[in-house]
């Protein structure tokens, strides 16, 4: 069952790594457990390459607004570290948990010089201090050994299923991939899900 | 088959607000849809447009808002149940038809989508626009969650019938873009064809008629009064003695809150889910059963001010406050945070708001706005007009991806303020300065609303350059067509409309049409262009690259790779383009080749030619 009542997730990162897609596959795998979901998501403009969230609050009783409070958090999924402790800042607390993927994607105002884009290893670190737990998920890479980066949002929930910050019943979680992905990908994305409850029994 | 057309009734689905309404117009049997897309109501129309290859369902891109209201107008006077979207300021263009179409009213079922904007997420303005319903004499309902966002839209239907007047459904970004679980109803057969039966005296509104018309809105809205104070939309939760008054997301922040702080046997809601006509008797009974009112609604006080002159007529004194409560301003959208806030400040209840993490010690996060993709033409256009006119000319711009033309290093945007607006403000701006003036407008915008600046520019004898960004779609959207485009490759039926006809046969003497991917040759146009006494157009032609991938019409080239035995790091390509396929190993440029489409842009702004195909 889950932890809190209701359960805050957010899922963060850039636009065009399928945040959307992955605040979509576990909202409706806990529809499908009889939970009661709501998702709020934030994209604006156009949302390619800026920062996008999803907000994810499940509970048993009731339907949850679309927005949790600042501080409420109880799980953040980071598709991108900077993003991740972003999202920390705003809606951390001493008891949230924290996945997250640990390549970063530099912003354009950093390439340009404008900004720095601080060590990765600083970002992890603080993303530690900061939260009850921090898992770490080279999801990139595996993403990108298994042909491409987009993948890299199902290799995290693979390792969120792992995990066990969210209960996630491997069978049925599979079955609702089934449901949500193109037919022709699915088996490639089905690859990258194990792939991420692999490096995460390997923690 | 589209999965809003699934026919099990019962069923539980997690839809988006707007697929929620989508799936609510279908089970209202609603023939006749248009559109003109827009943040955040576009995803309605996105599930019209492909239902309708595979139903009877009619769906059309209109050219504009206006255009496409008036359209469905005529469908819904002549019988059919008819929908209209559009986002707040689309109903701004469109307000002219809908002000007298409320006089006529309809015979079919019309509902208009209105999806309001607050924090402005994507849109020029956060207007509240409930006071269109006030303006028309409009009904206005504002659905709470995905399952009403659905529910409303067909009743909004039955309700738009009964009383033969348009019914305006409210949104905004917090429920049109929030997926929550949705119970399907019955779908209803969709019916065709319909018959106008002709009726001057009530559809051409010469003074004389409107006279009359206008008495008959009035009595139209005494019934929408009626509906409204009854039990079938707007509802009291609760018997305690202290009133809380919502509408739309801010009932559910309420909702949370009141649990939250473990209040509910002290308070009374009034849920308004027909917000206009407001429901008076309703609004009345509540404020004399309570101690006082607390209304919460984002940005305008406008139940806020309406009860108050209720309360003003019938004697009650109680307190009824809103804006100035806690942090609720006129500002924004709503955070659930601040509304436990503001609601345990005005009723006196402990409430200690988690403490912010303190990030002391986190260096500087680097900002992350979204930027234009790799490839995409618009950064190219940009950089060739900018080496042609320099960066002192005055750049008109307008709305659309290439609004991000704003954001270094290509800073390209000194003026916008609603659609078309950069066709027109050229004009000003040319009159007005000894400044050169160089406009940008996209494919859609320029049909949507440019056309008519244009003529004002050849007319009037403005000097000036347009440019209009032809992508080929309307981009910024999700990809939506437009008459401007070729429909052909997606197997759609529809007539083009080229853009350069229009442009010649509005009479603009120096037209040029370029090719932002060779630099060269377009930078020559600009040229010409620049040094023509008059008004010029360059229409720069380069197909979106993201619709060219979806719609399976792009031309795979070689990515690009740096040479570092020639580059000398300039770094021309990161400074002066910034394509997101561009990064930093050390201090050294590199491409991702995944990313790289293959523009070639970059390696045509190399000074030492160190760009290159990557070899295959």
């Amino acid at each position: 069952m889950i932890p809190n009542d209701p359960m805050n997730v957010i899922i963060c990162g850039v636009g065009g790594q399928g945040n959307v897609l992955a605040s979509l596959i576990l909202g409706r795998y806990f529809v499908d457990q009889g939970m009661k979901v709501t998702i709020g998501e934030t994209y604006g403009v156009s949302q390619r390459g800026g920062a996008v969230m999803s907000q994810l609050r499940i509970s048993k009783t009731r339907q949850p607004a679309p927005l949790m409070p600042s501080s409420r958090a109880d799980l953040i999924v980071a598709l991108e570290p900077v993003e991740g402790l972003r999202m920390l800042g705003q809606f951390g607390n001493p008891t949230v948990t924290v996945l997250s993927n640990t390549r970063p994607w530099l912003p354009m105002s950093v390439l340009a010089g404008e900004h720095e884009y601080p060590e990765v290893s600083l970002v992890l670190d603080r993303m530690g201090r900061f939260s009850e737990a921090l898992w770490k998920v080279d999801a990139t890479e595996i993403a990108l050994g298994l042909g491409s980066a987009i993948l890299a949002n199902i290799v995290m929930l693979g390792a969120l299923q792992a995990s066990v910050l969210l209960p996630l019943e491997e069978t049925a979680m599979r079955r609702t991939l089934e449901a949500s992905l193109p037919p022709k990908r699915l088996e490639q994305n089905l690859q990258a899900f194990s792939q991420g409850q692999e490096a995460v029994k390997r923690h | 088959m589209h999965k809003l057309l699934t026919d099990s009734p019962g069923e539980k689905m997690l839809l988006l607000g707007n697929e929620a309404i989508a799936r609510g117009a279908l089970e209202a049997g609603v023939s006749f849809a248009t559109c003109y897309p827009g943040t955040p109501s576009s995803e309605i129309p996105m599930n019209f447009f492909n239902i309708s290859m595979e139903s009877d369902l009619y769906f059309e891109y209109s050219t504009n808002e206006k255009v496409a209201m008036e359209v469905a107008a005529a469908a819904a006077v002549s019988g059919l149940r008819t929908i209209v979207t559009m986002k707040h300021v689309g109903l701004n263009v469109a307000a002219d038809p809908l002000m007298t179409l409320a006089y006529v009213g309809v015979k079919g079922g019309m509902v208009i989508i209105n999806a309001d904007d607050p924090s402005l997420f994507s849109s020029q303005n956060e207007q509240d626009n409930r006071y269109y319903s006030r303006l028309s004499g409009l009904p206005m309902l504002e659905p709470t969650s995905s399952q009403e966002m659905k529910d409303m839209t067909l009743k909004a239907f039955e309700m738009s019938e009964a009383l033969e007047l348009p019914v305006i459904i409210r949104t905004t970004t917090r429920l049109a873009h929030v997926r929550g679980p949705v119970e399907l109803g019955d779908l209803k057969p969709i019916v065709k064809k319909a018959t106008f039966e002709k009726n001057p005296f009530r559809f051409v509104t010469v003074p004389a008629v409107s006279r009359k018309l206008h008495v008959e809105l009035l009595d139209k809205f005494d019934k929408a009064a009626e509906i409204s104070n009854g039990d079938a939309y707007n509802e009291v939760i609760g018997t305690g003695k202290w009133g809380i008054v919502a509408n739309g997301a801010c009932f559910n922040y309420v909702k949370d809150a009141v649990l939250d702080l473990g209040i509910g046997e002290n308070v009374s809601i009034l849920k308004l889910l027909m917000s206009w006509p407001q429901p008076e008797t309703l609004c009345i009974d509540f404020m004399k059963k309570v101690d006082k009112v607390l209304v919460v609604e984002e940005l305008e006080p406008i139940n806020e001010t309406e009860l108050k002159a209720f309360a003003q007529e019938n004697g009650i004194t109680i307190p009824i406050k809103g804006k100035g409560i806690g942090a609720f301003s006129r500002l924004y959208e709503y955070d659930p945070g601040m509304v436990r806030q503001s609601i345990a400040d005005f009723f006196g209840v402990e409430y200690k708001a988690p403490e912010k993490m303190d990030l002391a010690a986190t260096p500087e996060l680097p900002a992350r706005p979204p930027n234009l993709c790799a490839g995409c033409p618009h950064r190219a256009t940009y950089y060739a007009v900018k080496q042609v006119f320099g960066k002192q000319a005055i750049f008109p711009t307008d709305i659309g991806c290439y609004t991000l033309g704003l954001l270094p290093p290509i800073s390209m945007a000194d003026f916008v303020i609603c659609m078309g607006s950069s066709a027109s403000s050229g004009c000003g701006f040319a009159q007005a300065t000894n400044q050169k003036v160089v406009s940008f407008i996209g494919d859609s915008t320029f049909f949507h609303s440019g056309i008519t600046g244009l003529v004002d520019a050849v007319h009037n004898n403005h000097k000036f350059t347009l440019v209009i960004l032809d992508n080929g779609t309307t981009a910024m959207t999700g990809h939506q067509i437009h008459p401007g485009v070729n429909t052909e490759p997606m197997g759609i039926e529809r007539t083009r409309i080229p853009i350069e006809s229009v442009v010649r046969a509005l009479g603009v003497q120096d037209v040029h049409v370029i090719k932002p991917f060779k630099l060269k040759k377009a930078m020559e146009s600009i040229k010409n262009a620049m040094e023509y006494d008059g008004l010029s157009v360059i229409i720069s032609e380069e197909m979106c690259p993201l619709f060219a991938k979806a719609t399976k019409q792009f031309k795979k080239s070689k990515p690009f790779r740096v040479n570092h035995d020639k580059c000398r790091n300039h770094r021309d390509c990161l400074n002066f383009l910034a394509c997101p396929a561009m990064y930093l190993e050390g201090d050294q440029v590199e491409i991702d080749k995944n990313t790289c489409i293959g523009c070639t842009v970059c390696a045509q702004v190399c000074p030492e030619n160190a760009i290159v195909p990557v070899k295959a």
